[in-house]
C-alpha cells in the first residue's frame, strides 16, 4: 500500500519542514519558559546549598536572611559555638550592588564571611580560577558572568578590591551573580558612610562606627546531632530564629520565588496551549488545501481510514519534527539569556508527550472535515 | 437478467428541495446499457447530467426508482450496498474534466492507489500498471509526476487510473472539456476502443455534438425524461 503522507510530505518537503521548523521555534520559546522555571528554582537552591550550614540563625521574628531583612550581632556566633551540638558558628552577610565596568551594568550580591572560619562559604567546585580568600582585607572572588579577569583590580566604596579567584554557576536565589570579600570587608562596605553622612550624623548627636552587625549566623551541626531538634533549642536559648537548611531552603522556595515560578508556569501552559491551536490550525489548513484531493479520493472509493491516517501520519511527523527543531533552537539560544535556563531531559520528553497527544487531537478537526468532504465536489469541475 | 447487463435504470426520480421549494430533475428514468458500449449522457447545461452520474456512482440519493449495476442491486427505493465506496472501488471507474490526479503521487502510484485499497499483492498490481500505460502508450511515464505531463497525457493516465480496478462502469464527466478538438477526438477514439476491449461499458458526458458519432448509444435529457437513442457506429473509429 502507498503511504500517502510520506508521498504528500516529499512532494512538497520543503514548505513541510518550514512550517514544522516555525512550529519548533515556538514550542523552542516553550522550551526556554520551561528552562527560565527550573533555572529559577535552581538558583533559588544554589546558595544556601552552596555554603555548607547545618542551621541558619537570625533575627527574631524574620523569615530571613533571604525572604526578609535580618541583622544580628556579629559576637551572636560566640553565643551560637556553645550551644549544644554545635561544631562551629560564623557570621555572614549579604548585600546587593549594582555593579558596571566596560561589559555593561549587573546586579550582585556581596557575600561577606570569614575566610578563615571553619564553614565553606564558597563551593570549592565552583572555583574555576585562582583560589578563595586568604587574607582579611582587599581581596574578592567574583562570578565569571561579571567578566572581571584574575588579577584585576575592581573598586567599591573606598577600598580596591583584587580579584583572586572566579567561579562559575554561582548566583544568589534572585539569579543575580555572587561576589565574595572577606566578611570585615563586606561590614565596611555595609556601614561606611560618606565623610558628609558621618558629619550629618555627628551634628545629630548619632555615634557612628561599625556597629558589627552581620545578617545571619551560620553553624555547622556535630555527628549525631539532630539539626531540627539543635535549631529548636537554640530558638529557646537565644530568643532567635533559626532554620535548618532544608527549612531555609524551602522558604526560598515558597516565599521568594513562589509567584515569580508561579507566573513563569502559568505563562508556560499558555505557551503550550497557543502551540496547540496552532499545529491544530496548521493541520486544519493543510487538510483544506488538499480537500480537492481529498474529494477525489473518496470519490473513487478509497476509505476514510486511509485519508485520516495519511491527516494523523502527517500530524505526528510534523509534531516530531517542531519538537527536535524546537529542542535545537532552545539549545542553541539558552546559553545567551542573562539568567540560568535549566534545560532538562525529563521536561523536553513531558512536552514531548504532551505535544504528540495533541498534535494527534488537533488532527481531528482535519479529519472531521475529511468525513464531512462530500466526494460530489470533484464532479462536475 | 440479462448477462450482458452492465447497468439497469427503472423509474428513477431525483428531486431536490421540499414543498414549495421541491424541484424534480429526473423523473422516472428508465434505460438499460450493456457490457462494452460506449455511451453520451447529452443535455442542456443544469439539466440533471452530473445529477444522473452522481446517482449512478454512488455519491448521490435518489428519491425514488431502482439502480442495477452488474448483477446487483445497488438502490432499490434505498441503498441496498453497505459501503457505497467500496462499491466504487470494486465497480466503478471515474474520469473527470481535469485529469484530477493526486498531485504528490507518481503516475505508477496513481494508477495503482485503488488496486492496493482493494487489497490487491504489489505481484498482481505492478503487471497490470505497466500492462495499462503499455496500452495507453504511456509506459515511458511510469515514474513522471502529473506536473511533468502534458493535459492530454495526464488525461490519458486518468483513464489508466479508472481502468486499474477493472470496473464494470466508468464515469466519464466531459473528460474532453479541457481538451483541444484532436485532442478530444483522440482521447474519445480510445474510449470507445476500451469499451470493445476491456468489455466496460463508458457514459460520457459532452457537450460536444462532433463526438457523439463515436458512441453506441445517446441519452438525452429532456424535460427531466431521459430520451435513449442507438448509433450505427461500428465503421467510425
Amino acid at each position: 500500500m502507498i503511504n500517502l503522507a510520506y508521498k504528500d510530505i516529499s512532494h512538497s518537503l520543503s514548505k513541510f519542514m518550514i512550517t514544522a521548523i516555525s512550529v519548533g521555534v515556538l514550542l523552542g520559546i516553550v522550551i526556554i519558559m520551561i528552562g527560565v522555571y527550573r533555572g529559577m528554582v535552581f538558583d533559588a537552591k544554589v546558595l544556601v546549598s552552596d555554603i555548607k550550614a547545618d542551621i541558619w540563625v537570625v533575627q527574631q521574628d524574620t523569615l530571613g536572611p533571604f525572604a526578609q531583612t535580618s541583622k544580628v550581632h556579629e559576637d551572636l556566633k560566640n553565643q551560637i559555638s556553645y550551644q549544644n551540638g554545635i561544631k562551629s558558628a560564623e557570621a555572614i552577610t549579604f548585600q546587593t550592588f549594582q555593579m558596571q565596568n566596560k561589559y555593561g551594568d549587573f546586579k550582585v550580591m556581596l557575600v561577606g564571611f570569614d575566610p578563615f572560619g571553619n564553614i565553606d562559604v564558597i563551593n570549592r567546585a565552583k572555583l574555576v580560577e585562582g583560589r578563595g580568600i586568604r587574607k582579611q582585607h582587599y581581596e574578592i572572588v567574583v562570578s565569571q558572568k561579571t567578566n572581571y579577569k584574575l588579577g584585576e583590580y575592581i573598586k567599591m566604596g573606598r577600598d580596591r578590591f583584587k580579584v583572586v579567584g572566579i567561579t562559575k554557576d554561582t548566583v544568589s536565589n534572585g539569579g543575580d551573580y555572587l561576589i565574595f570579600t572577606s566578611l570585615k570587608d563586606a561590614e565596611v562596605l555595609q556601614f561606611t558612610y560618606t565623610n558628609e553622612r558621618i558629619k550629618s550624623d555627628d551634628a545629630r548627636g548619632i555615634k557612628g562606627g561599625n556597629p558589627h552587625l552581620v545578617n545571619a549566623i551560620i553553624a555547622k551541626i556535630k555527628d549525631g546531632y539532630n539539626p531540627e531538634q539543635v535549631a529548636r533549642n537554640i530558638e529557646i536559648t537565644t530568643h532567635k530564629k533559626v532554620f535548618t537548611k532544608n527549612e531555609q531552603t524551602n522558604l526560598l522556595l515558597e516565599k521568594v520565588i513562589k509567584k515569580s515560578s508561579k507566573q513563569i508556569g502559568m505563562f508556560t501552559v499558555i505557551l503550550i496551549i497557543v502551540s496547540i491551536v496552532i499545529i491544530a490550525l496548521i493541520i486544519y489548513t493543510m487538510t483544506l488545501e488538499k480537500i480537492k484531493e481529498i474529494s477525489i479520493l473518496k470519490l473513487i472509493g478509497i476509505s476514510n481510514f486511509t485519508i485520516s491516517k495519511m491527516i494523523i501520519q502527517e500530524t505526528i511527523v510534523l509534531g516530531v519534527l517542531a519538537f527536535i527543531s524546537g529542542n535545537l533552537f532552545a539549545r542553541m539560544i539558552a546559553g545567551g539569556f542573562p539568567k540560568r535556563i535549566v534545560l532538562e531531559t525529563s521536561d523536553a520528553f513531558s512536552l514531548f508527550v504532551v505535544i504528540l497527544i495533541s498534535s494527534v487531537f488537533a488532527s481531528l478537526f482535519g479529519i472531521y472535515k475529511v468525513i464531512k468532504t462530500d466526494p460530489s465536489q470533484a464532479i462536475g469541475g | 437478467m440479462n448477462e450482458n447487463q452492465s447497468i439497469k435504470i427503472e423509474n428513477l426520480v431525483k428531486k431536490f428541495g421540499k414543498g414549495e421549494s421541491e424541484v424534480t430533475v429526473i423523473d422516472g428514468a428508465n434505460f438499460t446499457l450493456n457490457k462494452g458500449e460506449f455511451v453520451a449522457l447529452v443535455a442542456p447545461s443544469g439539466a440533471g447530467k452530473t445529477t444522473l452520474l452522481m446517482m449512478l456512482g454512488c455519491v448521490l440519493e435518489p428519491t425514488s426508482g431502482k439502480i442495477e449495476i452488474g448483477d446487483e442491486v445497488v438502490y432499490d427505493n434505498k441503498w441496498k450496498v453497505k459501503d457505497d465506496r467500496e462499491l466504487r472501488r470494486k465497480k466503478i471507474g471515474f474520469i473527470f474534466q481535469a485529469h484530477y490526479l493526486i498531485p504528490f503521487l507518481n503516475i505508477e502510484e496513481n494508477i495503482s492507489l485503488l488496486p492496493y485499497q482493494n487489497g490487491e499483492s504489489k505481484k498482481v498490481v505492478k503487471p497490470r500498471v505497466k500492462e495499462l500505460l503499455d496500452y495507453l502508450d504511456m509506459s515511458d511515464k511510469l515514474h513522471n509526476m502529473p506536473s511533468e505531463l502534458s493535459g492530454g497525457q495526464n488525461q490519458r493516465i486518468a483513464i489508466a487510473r479508472a481502468l486499474a480496478n477493472e470496473p464494470d462502469i466508468i464515469l466519464a464527466d466531459e473528460p474532453t472539456a479541457a481538451l483541444d478538438r484532436h485532442r478530444a477526438i483522440s482521447v474519445v477514439k480510445m474510449l470507445k476502443k476500451i469499451t470493445r476491449e476491456q468489455n466496460v461499458t463508458i457514459i460520457m458526458v459532452t457537450h460536444d455534438d462532433r463526438l457523439l458519432p463515436y458512441c453506441d448509444k445517446v441519452l438525452t435529457i429532456k424535460d427531466k425524461k431521459i430520451q435513449i437513442e442507438e448509433k450505427n457506429n461500428e465503421n467510425i473509429i
